[in-house]
């Protein structure tokens, strides 16, 4: 009935505490007195970008506000709502919205207009009419040529696919040609296995090989599949990981390529720990890149405690460091994209660290308990920060759920299940 | 009976949230759009706009956050009833989600206050509307807007009060005794010697107390929140016994005296309990 006691909880952030409480984070033991404090805040520094709104519509987010993202749960199988963090990327799709017109949209065998039947973003998508064999639209600049690549860079290209009627369950293809200018070099493709109804994301990924210089994307029916109609939006083709690649939330474009800067979010906390840590994310695709920057990390770069995507074993990482790893674990398995993922650590006044990690709430994997070697001091600025690892590199996408801060004293919580456990 | 609800945030009012700002599409001179969210209940005391007959916008800019709301009250005197009304919510002042649109109910009946279509129009005129609730989760975004479109030849909008935030649903239903009628009369009475009685201006005022259970750390906090910190600060905050009885719902103030949110670790249930009383009730 009553939860694991959290007498010690200290501040709770994530979408879980925006859907109780009306904002992202929460200070706890702090009674809110004549005005919002400003510690209660979770502020972003980044630019504009996308998120996933309530009704699985791309929802345009201004420079310098924390991004909300929501999606089915693969646990619960329910709607929740996630803080968005993720690093850099460049849409090179110049014209991803539709929104003026469909230059730079090319037909193949097929009839492409501009629509506002259905749109993922904005008013307008493209609509496609098929014939009947190999039949959809590639993407190139808007003056026709074909987009720059460099050999060796890993790319993923994506576009958001609304289908209905007919055109579901239409087998359909994604596809990246390689050119050495006008010449062909190769590609790589993948199939959807079937147009899904609704507003879904497909994606197809590859490394750019010897000779490329410039590549086109498309989306074609496969093979003799008859006429239908679908309607696409926010293609975009992007510089990713050659280790696995996946696309990052969607840059809208209209006239030219766009960067969307990493995110960079941060709470100051009150107190300078020990600390217990526990958060809960949706897997986007950080922590199954190699040395892919940071989940979290409280303290500065050289007094802190750090979650943070590894090439040690191409997932996630934790450590303690004061000056240097004072105990570390990088725990396999590694997770799926859209998977569930709890991590732990607690910092043992004692003197010993302990991580802890649970891929869609199976049995955590543990390491540690570690003997901390040296003091265990945490460098100011005592602040939590997001989506970032000790040393402020980003990482590539998590959605939190909620991350939660406690003090070690006393000591009710001293796992992952307690964690858990414990209410917001 | 569907259970008890608070509404004492409103992140309309940019004293408690300072980051946030508050602007109309038009303000008269002596009707700032801040007087919405003043706590007044004047009738004196309200927003309207410059150009009758036109599409009136309030909107808030959150800042840099992202504020989460589900229950919207409009206070008595304003001059809605019958008239269409919206309330949008985005993240960029320009791309809107309707969170309401509906036309205001002109009479007060007994009804759910999560009614979609109309909301319940409360015994003194007030309005309001929870707009998700259970498993719905609350619309979120940085940006809010009252939207009132042209209300006909000569006609101005008018709002005294507004109230939008997240609201508290107790799990726990009150405890008894309580009584949403329960109430006393106020009035300046003068008695002669010969025993004639003169009475002033009367006041209907609501009044009484308030225990119910808090089975979890989690709900204690909300309680703490909503109950301790903003009602126990003084903020109006909106009593709404029953949400099957919205139309009982009214404005209450923290009255003198104590207020607790009981505290102790490892026992459950804990109670809260405190005092309510009506804030600035309606001269009878």
């Amino acid at each position: 009935m009553s939860g694991m006691v959290r007498s010690s909880l200290i501040l709770a952030v994530g979408g879980d505490v925006l859907t109780k409480y009306g904002t992202f984070s929460r200070r706890y033991q702090s009674p809110l007195r004549g005005g919002e404090e400003a510690a209660l805040r979770c502020v972003r520094a980044g630019v504009g970008g996308t998120s996933i709104n309530f009704y699985n519509q791309s929802q345009p987010v201004p420079a310098n506000i924390p991004r909300l993202h929501w999606a089915i749960d693969p646990i619960s199988g329910t709607l929740r709502a996630y803080l968005l963090a993720e690093g850099g990327a460049t849409n090179l799709v110049e014209n991803s919205d539709c929104e003026a017109d469909v230059v730079g949209w090319e037909q193949v065998a097929s009839t492409l207009t501009r629509d506002s039947a259905f749109a993922f973003n904005g008013a307008w998508a493209a609509k496609v009419v098929t014939t009947n064999t190999d039949s959809g639209f590639g993407i190139t600049k808007r003056n026709a040529a074909r987009m720059a690549a460099t050999v060796g860079q890993g790319y993923t290209f994506s576009v958001w696919i609304y289908g209905t009627g007919t055109a579901v369950g239409k087998p359909c293809i994604l596809y990246i040609n390689w050119f050495n200018g006008g010449a062909f070099l190769s590609n790589v493709s993948q199939a959807t296995g079937g147009l899904l109804a609704g507003w879904n994301r497909y994606r197809v990924s590859g490394i750019a090989p010897a000779s490329t210089t410039v590549a086109e994307p498309y989306f074609e029916s496969q093979g003799a599949q008859g006429v239908f109609t679908f309607w696409a939006d926010l293609p975009q083709f992007e510089a990713t990981s050659a280790n696995v690649a996946l696309p990052t939330s969607a840059i809208v474009t209209g006239t030219a390529a766009v960067t969307r800067a990493g995110d960079d979010l941060r709470i100051p906390l009150p107190t300078t720990g020990p600390f217990w840590i526990y958060s809960r994310h949706l897997e986007l695709g950080s922590g199954i890149r190699a040395g892919s920057g940071g989940g979290w990390a409280i303290g500065d770069g050289n007094n802190a405690y750090n979650f943070f995507g590894s090439s040690l074993n191409n997932g996630w990482a934790f450590e303690l460091w004061n000056g240097g790893n004072q105990g570390s674990g990088a725990p396999t398995p590694v997770p799926g994209y859209g998977q569930i993922v709890e991590t732990f650590i607690d910092v043992n006044p004692a003197g010993f660290v302990t991580h802890m990690q649970s891929i869609q709430g199976a049995a955590p994997t543990q390491t540690g308990p570690t003997a901390v070697g040296v003091p265990n001091i945490l460098g100011p600025p005592m602040e939590l920060k997001i989506g970032l690892d000790r040393n402020g590199n980003p990482g590539y996408a998590v959605g939190f759920s909620r991350i939660l801060v406690g003090q070690s004293t006393p000591r009710t919580v001293v796992s992952l299940t307690d964690a858990r456990a414990v209410e917001i | 009976m569907a259970g008890p609800l608070f509404l004492s945030e409103n992140i309309l009012n940019t004293l408690l949230f300072t980051g946030h700002t508050l602007t109309a599409s038009e303000e008269a001179a002596g009707f700032e759009v801040w007087r919405i969210a003043d706590g007044r209940r004047s009738e004196f005391d309200y927003w309207t706009g410059l150009t009758a007959n036109t599409q009136q916008l309030i909107t808030l800019n959150c800042g840099t956050q992202v504020r989460a709301a589900n229950c919207l009250f409009l206070d008595r005197g304003h001059n809605l009833a019958g008239f269409s009304f919206a309330l949008d919510v985005g993240f960029d002042n320009v791309n809107w989600q309707t969170v309401v649109s509906i036309t205001l109910p002109t009479v007060s009946i007994t009804n759910l206050l999560t009614d979609r279509s109309a909301g319940v129009r409360t015994e003194e005129g007030a309005w309001g509307m929870l707009f998700s609730s259970g498993v719905t989760p609350p619309y979120t975004g940085n940006y809010w807007r009252l939207r009132i479109p042209a209300m006909g030849s000569g006609l101005y909008p008018k709002i005294v009060g507004a109230y939008l935030g997240m609201a508290y649903q107790p799990v726990n239903p009150f405890l008894d005794p309580w009584d949403d009628d329960q109430r006393s009369l106020t009035a300046q009475r003068i008695i002669t010697p010969y025993a004639w009685q003169g009475v002033g201006p009367r006041g209907r005022v609501r009044q009484g107390s308030i225990r119910f259970n808090l089975n979890t750390d989690g709900e204690y906090d909300l309680a703490r929140l909503h109950l301790g910190g903003y009602y126990g600060d003084g903020y109006p905050t909106w009593l709404v016994h029953d949400i099957a009885q919205a139309d009982r719902a009214c404005l209450i103030a923290v009255p003198d005296g104590p207020l607790s949110i009981g505290f102790q670790p490892n026992w459950f249930p804990r109670q809260t309990s405190f005092n309510y009383l009506e804030h600035e009730p309606l001269p009878v």
